[in-house]
C-alpha cells in the first residue's frame, strides 16, 4: 500500500505544480494535485412554519425540528425600548429583566430554582424594538416549563428588593462601560447616529437612580398584551401538542393599554453627516483605538437593498473582503476589519467596524476612506467579486436552518417590521437576480461622494495629531459622546 | 406522557440513549478518519483536530501554537495566498479554528457539494504548507495576533488578571505556566525556521484526527478521503515526547495585587483542581454550579442578595488534560470596597458545602440542566463534530458521550462534599485587581511589558 503513497509524493517533488484554478489540459485528472470542481448543489427544501391563532386573536408559529427532544417557545412583543418615556431611557429593558425577578408569589430564587429542576430556562429582556419572554426544555416537560413562563409573562410581581440589587448592578455597568473601548464605541456611534433620539436615547445613572417599580408596572400595562404579541414555537413538538397548551394558558390573556405598535417618527432622530469629520473620544493608554466609519442608506425593502448587499459583500461583508484583506492580511494592524448594514425601524445605517493598534489609527481611517472611495471610482468591484460573496451568501443561507431559532426569527422581523410575505422565501432570487450594474448603482445613490461619520475611539495624545494631518474636521466628545468644549477644529 | 412534578425530579428519560453514531478507521500515513452521517440539511462539516496546543510550546516561544493557527490559513504553493479562504466563501462556505492549551482545531463548514473542496484544500495544507512559509506571511500574522492580544488581553476589562494566572498557578518548567497568547516578545521573536519545524513535528497525519459530519454519501466520500488526505506522505516514525508533568496542588505565587482599567475592584479565587474526565472532574462542575450558577445558587444567595458584597459572582471549573483550575470570580459593589470580606465570605460558603454537602434539590437541579447542556451540544453538525474530535483525544472513543454524562448521573451528595472539602482545605491562589489610580491619566499600564505570565485567550 505504501506505492500509493509513494508516487504522489514523487509528483510532488518534481512534478509541475497546479495552479488554484480548475486544471484543463490533456493531462488526466489528479485527485492530488488538481482542484475539485464542485458538484450541482442538492436541493434545499426551507422547513415549513405552521401557523394558528388563539380565541384571542394570539398568532403562534411553529416551526417543528425532531432532532433533539428540545422545544423553545418565544413570546415576541412589540415594545422596545423606543417606548421609553423621555426622561426613562432603560425602562422597558429595566422592566422586561424585572419580570425574572419575581412572579406569581415566587421570589427570584424560586424562579430559578424550579426552571433548574426542570432543566427548563424561561428568560425576558428587551431589545431597541421588541420585546421577548423566552422559555425553552425538554418537550416531556413542556406544561411545567410553559407555566414557569406564563407565570413570568402574565403575573411579574417588580419587587422592590430586587429592583435595588438590580439598579445598583446596571449603573455598575454603565460605569464599567465608560472604560470599556469596544462599549464606548457602540454607544457614541448610536448617538452620532440619532442624536437623544431612538437608539440615541440611552441610559444614565440619574435614570436608573430615579427609576421605580411603580414606573415599571405602568411600562407593563401599556405594552405587555395579547393583542401586542406573536408566539414563536420551534423544536420537538407538533401544533397539536402545542396549540391546546398555550389555548389554556394565553387565551385569557388581554389586551395591553396602548394602542401604537411601532414607531412613526424615528427617521427624524436620523442625522446623516453632512461633511465626513472625524469625532475622537480619548481613552488613555489604549492599546488599540475602535473605528466605525458609515452613514444611514435605505431600507432593507427598497429595490435598491439587495444590490447593495452583495456589493457590501464585496467591500467588507466577509472575511476575503477589501477592507479586512487590506488591514488585517496586507497591513496587519487588526485582528479584524468589517462592513454591515444594520435594519432596524430607522433608515438601513451602513458601516465599517474595526478595532486597529494605536500607531496605525490615523492610517486605517485613511486607508478605510480610500477603499470606501475607490469602490465608487478607480477600483470599482468586478463580476467576480459580485459572484464571490453571492456565493458565499447562498452557499451559507441553508446552514442556518439547522435549527428551528433563524426561522424563528425570521418571522418575528417579518411580523415586526411588516416585511413581504416572500421575505425569507424570495431571499435567494432577489441575490441571484442582482446585476453587476446594479450593485454599481446602489453603491453610488447610498454611500458614493457622500460624507461619512469617523468615530475614533482611542488614545488621543497619540493618534490626536496623524488624525489631524488626514485634513479633516475633528470634534472631540466624552465617552457619553457629548462634545468637548472648544474642540472644533477647522481644517486649513 | 406530560409528567407531574414528581416524575420531573428523575433525569430525564430521553436524555438517556444520547449517542453520537459513527465509523471510525485508520488511513495508511497514520490519519485517523471519523464519518458521522446526517444528510437532514444538505451541509458538510470537516474538523481537523491536531494534538498541539501551547502546552508543547519550548521555552522563549510562548503564543508560538496559536500563531501557527493563523499562517495555517496563509496558502501554499499549490493555493498560494488567501485561497483558502477565498475559495472557502466563494463556493458559499465558513470557517474557523482555535488553539488551547492541549490542541488545535480547524473546522470548515459549507454546503454538502463542496466536500471535495473542503477535503482537497485541507490535505494540501496538511502536506505543503511548509513549502510556501516566508518570513513575509510570519511578520504578517504575528503583527495579526499581536492585535488579537492586544484587543483580548490588554483592552480587555480585568484582561490582566487572566494573563497572570497561569504563571500564578505553575511553576515555570510547568507546560501551562504561560498563556496561549503568549508574550510580545515571544511572538517577535518566532522565526521561519520554527515554523516549518513545527509543521513537520506536529502538523502530520499520525498527530490529527479528521472528522467528516453531514450530508454525504458513505461509500464515495472514502475513496474522496483517500485520494485526497490519503495522499498526504506518513511521516518518519517517531516520538513526539510528550512528557506528562508532575502534578501540581499548590499555586505558585499565592497572592496577586494588580491594577488595571476597571471601575470596581474585583478578587479571582483560583484552586488547582482534577484533570479533565478523572475522579472528581464532574464532581468539581456540581460545585461550581451548586455555589454560583443562578440565582438560587449558594454564592449568589448569600454575598450579593444577602450580604450585599458583591455586584456579580461567579464559580467554574476549567477542566484541561494536565491539570485543571477551579476559579471563583466576585466583583465588589463599590470602588473602596474590602476584598479580603468577599474572600471570606467565598470561603465561608465552601466551607458550609464541605461540612454539610449538597441538598438533595441542588443536586438535582444540578443534574437537569447538566443533562440540558449534554442535548444542546449535540443541536448543531458542527458541535457533534467538535466533540468526536475531543472525546477521541481524550478517551480514545470519538464517542464518549454517554460515558461523560453518566459520570454527572452516577454522583453522590458525597462525592459533592468531597470535591468541595478539596477546596475548602487546599492552598488558593488570590489575585486582586484594583482600579487603577489614575485611570483618565496619560500614558500607562496598556504596554506591551506587564511581566508576569499567565492567562487565557
Amino acid at each position: 500500500m505504501s506505492a500509493a503513497i509513494l508516487i504522489p509524493t514523487l509528483l510532488l517533488a518534481c512534478g509541475p505544480k497546479a495552479p488554484p484554478t480548475p486544471v484543463v489540459d490533456s493531462r488526466p485528472f489528479d485527485h492530488r494535485l488538481d482542484m475539485p470542481e464542485p458538484l450541482a448543489p442538492r436541493e434545499f427544501q426551507l422547513p415549513q412554519a405552521e401557523e394558528a391563532t388563539l380565541s384571542n386573536g394570539l398568532r403562534v408559529v411553529l416551526v417543528e425540528n425532531h432532532e433533539v427532544p428540545l422545544v423553545w417557545v418565544q413570546v415576541g412583543l412589540r415594545a422596545g425600548a423606543w417606548t421609553d418615556p423621555h426622561d426613562q431611557p432603560g425602562l422597558a429593558s429595566v422592566t422586561m429583566d424585572m419580570l425574572n425577578e419575581g412572579a406569581a408569589g415566587k421570589t427570584a430564587a424560586q424562579l430559578s430554582n424550579a426552571q433548574r429542576k426542570l432543566g427548563s430556562t424561561v428568560g425576558s429582556s428587551a431589545g431597541l424594538d421588541s420585546a421577548t419572554v423566552s422559555a425553552s426544555g425538554l418537550r416531556e416537560k413542556l406544561p411545567e416549563t410553559l407555566d414557569l413562563m406564563v407565570d413570568v409573562l402574565r403575573h411579574p410581581d417588580f419587587p422592590a428588593d430586587e429592583w435595588s440589587l438590580m439598579q445598583k448592578k446596571r449603573i455598575q455597568t454603565l460605569k464599567a462601560n465608560r472604560e470599556d473601548p469596544r462599549s464606548i464605541g457602540d454607544r457614541v456611534w448610536e448617538k452620532l447616529g440619532f442624536g437623544d433620539g431612538y437608539a440615541g436615547h440611552q441610559t444614565t445613572e440619574a435614570a436608573y437612580q430615579a427609576m421605580t417599580v411603580k414606573d415599571m408596572k405602568r411600562w407593563y400595562e401599556a405594552n405587555v398584551g395579547a393583542q401586542n404579541a406573536v408566539v414563536l414555537v420551534g423544536g420537538d413538538t407538533t401544533m397539536a401538542e402545542i396549540q391546546p397548551l398555550l389555548e389554556a394558558r394565553l387565551a385569557d390573556w388581554g389586551a395591553a393599554k396602548r394602542d401604537l405598535v411601532r414607531p412613526t417618527d424615528v427617521d427624524e432622530h436620523v442625522i446623516q453627516p453632512e461633511a465626513t469629520t472625524i469625532y475622537l473620544v480619548d481613552k488613555p493608554g489604549a492599546a488599540q483605538s475602535v473605528l466605525r466609519v458609515g452613514r444611514f442608506v435605505g431600507k432593507r425593502t427598497d429595490a435598491d437593498a439587495p444590490a447593495f448587499q452583495l456589493h457590501n459583500m464585496a467591500v467588507g461583508g466577509m472575511f476575503t473582503a477589501r477592507i479586512n484583506m487590506n488591514l488585517r492580511e496586507d497591513k496587519g494592524w487588526t485582528y479584524g476589519a468589517w462592513s454591515w448594514v444594520d435594519s432596524n425601524y430607522a433608515t438601513d445605517r451602513w458601516q465599517v467596524g474595526t478595532s486597529v493598534m494605536t500607531p496605525a489609527t490615523a492610517d486605517a481611517v485613511s486607508e478605510i476612506l480610500r477603499e470606501v472611495a475607490e469602490a465608487g471610482q478607480g477600483h470599482r468591484i468586478s463580476q467576480a467579486e459580485l459572484d464571490n460573496g453571492r456565493g458565499y451568501l447562498l452557499g451559507t443561507w441553508p446552514l442556518g436552518f439547522e435549527n428551528p431559532g433563524k426561522l424563528m426569527s425570521e418571522t418575528e422581523a417579518m411580523w415586526l417590521y411588516d416585511l413581504p410575505d416572500d421575505w425569507i422565501t424570495g431571499a435567494p432570487d432577489r441575490l441571484r437576480a442582482v446585476s453587476l450594474g446594479q450593485a454599481h448603482t446602489a453603491w453610488d445613490t447610498w454611500v458614493r461622494d457622500q460624507p461619512l461619520a469617523i468615530l475614533v475611539v482611542g488614545d488621543a495624545a497619540t493618534v490626536g495629531e496623524p488624525l489631524s494631518a488626514l485634513g479633516l474636521p475633528i470634534v472631540k466628545l466624552d465617552a457619553d459622546g457629548h462634545p468637548l468644549q472648544a474642540t472644533l477644529e477647522t481644517p486649513q | 406522557m406530560f409528567l407531574l412534578l414528581s416524575a420531573a425530579l428523575a433525569s430525564p428519560a430521553q436524555a438517556a440513549d444520547l449517542s453520537l453514531p459513527h465509523e471510525r478507521y485508520q488511513l495508511d500515513n497514520g490519519l485517523t478518519v471519523i464519518l458521522h452521517h446526517d444528510d437532514s440539511l444538505p451541509q458538510v462539516v470537516v474538523d481537523t483536530w491536531y494534538d498541539v496546543g501551547s502546552q508543547n510550546e519550548v521555552a522563549g516561544r510562548t503564543g508560538f501554537a496559536h500563531l501557527f493557527e493563523h499562517l495555517m490559513f496563509m496558502g501554499t504553493t499549490r493555493l498560494p495566498g488567501s485561497g483558502f479562504d477565498d475559495l472557502m466563501e466563494q463556493s458559499g462556505g465558513w470557517n474557523n479554528a482555535w488553539t488551547s492549551e492541549d490542541a488545535t482545531n480547524y473546522y470548515d463548514v459549507g454546503p454538502s457539494h463542496i466536500l471535495e473542496l473542503l477535503l482537497w484544500m485541507e490535505a494540501d495544507r496538511m502536506e505543503g504548507l511548509d513549502g510556501a512559509m516566508t518570513q513575509e506571511k510570519l511578520d504578517l500574522q504575528r503583527d495579526v495576533v499581536r492585535n488579537e492580544r492586544r484587543q483580548s488581553v490588554e483592552d480587555a476589562p480585568y484582561g490582566e488578571a487572566w494573563e497572570a494566572l497561569n504563571g500564578a498557578m505553575y511553576p515555570a518548567d510547568h507546560p501551562y505556566a504561560h498563556p496561549v497568547i503568549g508574550s510580545h516578545e515571544d511572538l517577535q521573536a518566532a522565526t521561519v525556521e520554527d515554523v516549518v519545524a513545527f509543521f513537520q513535528k506536529y502538523y502530520v497525519p499520525t498527530n490529527a484526527s479528521l472528522v467528516v459530519a453531514g450530508d454525504f454519501d458513505p461509500v464515495a466520500v472514502k475513496a474522496l478521503i483517500e485520494q485526497t488526505l490519503g495522499t498526504v506522505p506518513r511521516p518518519p516514525d517517531m516520538v513526539v515526547g510528550s512528557v506528562v508533568p508532575d502534578p501540581v496542588d499548590l499555586p505558585v505565587t499565592p497572592m496577586l495585587e494588580l491594577t488595571d482599567e476597571v471601575q470596581l475592584p474585583a478578587t479571582m479565587l483560583t484552586w488547582h483542581s482534577p484533570k479533565v474526565l478523572t475522579s472528581g472532574d464532574a464532581a468539581m462542575d456540581v460545585v461550581a454550579s451548586i455555589l454560583g450558577e443562578g440565582r438560587s445558587s449558594r454564592l449568589y444567595s448569600a454575598l450579593l442578595h444577602e450580604q450585599g458584597l458583591v455586584t456579580e459572582v461567579q464559580a467554574y471549573q476549567m477542566s484541561q488534560e494536565l491539570g485543571s483550575l477551579f476559579q471563583v470570580f466576585a466583583l465588589a459593589t463599590s470602588p473602596d470596597d474590602d476584598l479580603e470580606a468577599i474572600e471570606a465570605a467565598v470561603q465561608a460558603e465552601l466551607d458550609r458545602l464541605a461540612q454539610d454537602g449538597p441538598t438533595e434539590e441542588e443536586l438535582t437541579r444540578t443534574r437537569n440542566q447538566l443533562e440540558l447542556h449534554f442535548l444542546r451540544e449535540l443541536e448543531d453538525l458542527n458541535s457533534r463534530a467538535e466533540n468526536l474530535n475531543r472525546y477521541l483525544h481524550l478517551t480514545g472513543e470519538a464517542d464518549y458521550v454517554a460515558q461523560d454524562l453518566q459520570r454527572y448521573r452516577d454522583l453522590t451528595p458525597d462525592d459533592i462534599k468531597a470535591a468541595a472539602a478539596m477546596l475548602s482545605t487546599a492552598r488558593r491562589q488570590t489575585t486582586r485587581i484594583y482600579p487603577a489610580p489614575d485611570s483618565e491619566g496619560g500614558e500607562d499600564d496598556a504596554g506591551d511589558d506587564t511581566g508576569a505570565e499567565g492567562g487565557a485567550q
